[in-house]
């Protein structure tokens, strides 16, 4: 395939960032869709990340070995993380998992064993544009048959009306921890192929501006459906490259465009074009 | 040595609580937490650095100003993320999501214009403007600019304090905290005195951003971010709709912060912060003195 080759030999970065944006606006979908207004996903995705890298390097784990502790890390710390703090809804949530974003980042900054604020280098690239878009394809098939499945039925319930959702019989703070340590482990298992794509980890990567990237991601592209983030994911990542010329306006086109979505197109983008759908027909 | 410390302590606290006050003000009357509120704070420090810097105005004028202009931008705030949701007449939880998000995008534009207009450098008041006077006490030291944060400080919880309790404007305030709907009909123009209150809340995020500048001489288009994390850590501390409680924690942050550095090690300050909110919302999420439950 010629034309695929040429294609990932110029684009190859950007398309793997595209993936692996995808792959965290997955993960945070999880959350919102079930109504949890949970940004934590940059802290499990260091964790994956630094996980992954350690072992890599320092104990030569083979890469399949290495992803597996990433995911398993980072869901027991979600597990732990999740247990108490998800008694929490709403802005309190919200803080709590900024609060513990900003703790992650602050210990890898910090720690020796993290490689300070530089970060750990020379990660061999194992990550093939091939590996990430087959996990991409797997988490959209998980995320799809959850959302056939009575999990996924009792996280909308919950996200719907949360209440009710009790009375009817779903147990909330069991689902609500299961969503969260789901959406930990997507995170993680991102953060573990995203370190082997660059060669290196930087804290600085897991911090507010991811946290904002994901938000964004949902926002923009609509929580409503599974394809909403991916298609924000899509927009946000191409729109810096299409847009060079405008980099020093991208903060605030940025902001101007989460505005405008959020003041008119509640449901994202996938809700306009949902709508505009249905309206064709 | 000590004494040292807990002086440091205390002009830093004082700092943490304006910020805390103007957050904790919005949050009260709205129930919403504005994350714009750090821009506020950022740029009105930008701006007056630019004015003595660029135009040369005098400190004594620049400061007024930056004050004025950051209270504006916090009106601004409110008619753009938060009034078009109270207009469409959402209340309690259907509101916080998305005038967060309306705020966090605010905030975002703000960053990139103040980027774009005064580069991403780090921003320095010129030498000598405060008149470099030390005055001892006891076996510490502290600077005319310590000395006049404090004292401005005290000056501003308690005008507010006053102005809370025995003002019209201030009942009314406590009013539509309380209940926005039974204000309206008891004819408090709600709308009105959310913008005054941002307003107040806005210029005390400005006189925070503005001394903060001043007193570590550092002016910056991220500053405003860990004090927003320390802000929101310290409003939860002190419970979410108590003005008093958000004062007190500020002190009680800045002691942990100072004591931290000066006895554990500077590489963990600023977790204290976020372990804390952490800790909080775990144990005791009312806080303090709140009085909503999470």
């Amino acid at each position: 395939m010629p034309f695929l080759t040429d294609f990932l030999y110029l684009y190859g970065s950007i398309t793997n960032l595209i993936i692996i944006n995808c792959l965290l606006a997955l993960s945070a979908y999880v959350n919102f869709s079930s109504g949890q207004f949970s940004v934590a996903a940059p802290g499990f995705m260091a964790i994956g990340a630094y996980t992954a890298s350690l072992l890599t390097l320092n104990a030569q784990w083979p890469f399949v070995a290495v992803l597996a502790a990433a995911v398993l890390l980072a869901a027991v710390v979600a597990l732990l993380f999740g247990l108490p703090i998800l008694k929490l809804q709403g802005v309190y949530l919200a803080m709590a998992t900024l609060g513990f974003v900003e703790v992650i980042q602050n210990l890898a900054i910090n720690l020796q064993l993290t490689g300070g604020a530089m970060g750990l280098m020379g990660i061999p690239v194992k990550t093939q544009t091939w590996h990430l878009a087959l996990t991409l394809a797997v988490f959209v098939y998980l995320l799809w048959v959850m959302g056939q499945s009575r999990l996924g039925a009792g996280l909308r319930a919950i996200r719907q009306d949360w209440q009710l959702a009790r009375v009817l019989g779903v147990h909330l703070h069991r689902y609500n921890v299961i969503a969260f340590v789901i959406s930990a482990a997507m995170a993680g298992l991102a953060g573990a192929l995203a370190a082997h794509t660059n060669n290196a980890v930087v804290p600085g990567d897991f911090g507010f501006t991811l946290v904002i990237a994901v938000l964004s991601f949902s926002i923009v592209g609509g929580v409503e459906r599974l394809w909403g983030p991916l298609l924000g994911a899509l927009l946000l990542s191409i729109l810096p490259e299409v847009a060079r010329p405008l980099q020093e306006y991208r903060l605030i086109f940025t902001g101007l465009l989460l505005l405008v979505v959020i003041l008119f197109l509640r449901r994202g983008l996938a809700g306009l074009v949902e709508d505009s759908w249905r309206s064709l027909k | 040595m000590l004494t040292q410390q807990l002086l440091n302590a205390l002009v830093l606290g004082c700092m943490y609580a304006l910020f805390a006050l103007g957050l904790a003000l919005v949050f009260g009357v709205l129930d919403i937490l504005n994350l714009a509120h750090a821009s506020v704070y950022m740029s009105s420090a930008m701006l007056a650095v630019w004015m003595v810097r660029a135009l040369e105005v005098p400190l004594a004028a620049a400061v007024p100003l930056a004050i004025v202009a950051g209270a504006l931008i916090g009106v601004g705030i409110n008619q753009i993320a938060f009034a078009p949701f109270l207009r469409r007449g959402l209340s309690g939880q259907a509101i916080h999501m998305p005038s967060l998000i309306s705020s966090l995008a605010l905030a975002l534009v703000l960053e990139g214009i103040n980027r774009g207009l005064f580069g991403i450098q780090v921003q320095r008041f010129p030498p000598d403007l405060f008149p470099d006077l030390v005055f001892s006490i006891a076996d510490a030291q502290i600077s005319l600019l310590q000395l006049t944060v404090i004292v401005v400080t005290a000056l501003l919880i308690a005008t507010i304090g006053w102005m809370l309790q025995r003002t019209r404007l201030g009942r009314a305030i406590r009013a539509v905290a309380e209940n926005p709907r039974a204000a309206t009909r008891m004819g408090i123009p709600v709308q009105s005195i959310v913008v005054k209150t941002f307003f107040i809340a806005s210029a005390l995020g400005a006189v925070s951003g503005i001394f903060m500048g001043l007193t570590y001489n550092s002016v910056h288009v991220l500053m405003g971010s860990t004090v927003e994390l320390k802000g929101f850590a310290v409003i939860i501390l002190g419970g979410m709709g108590s003005l008093a409680g958000a004062v007190v924690a500020s002190f009680i942050l800045a002691v942990s912060e100072v004591l931290a550095v000066a006895y554990v090690s500077s590489h963990f300050r600023d977790m204290i912060a976020f372990g804390l909110l952490i800790v909080v919302l775990l144990v005791r999420p009312q806080g303090l003195f709140g009085r909503k439950a999470a």
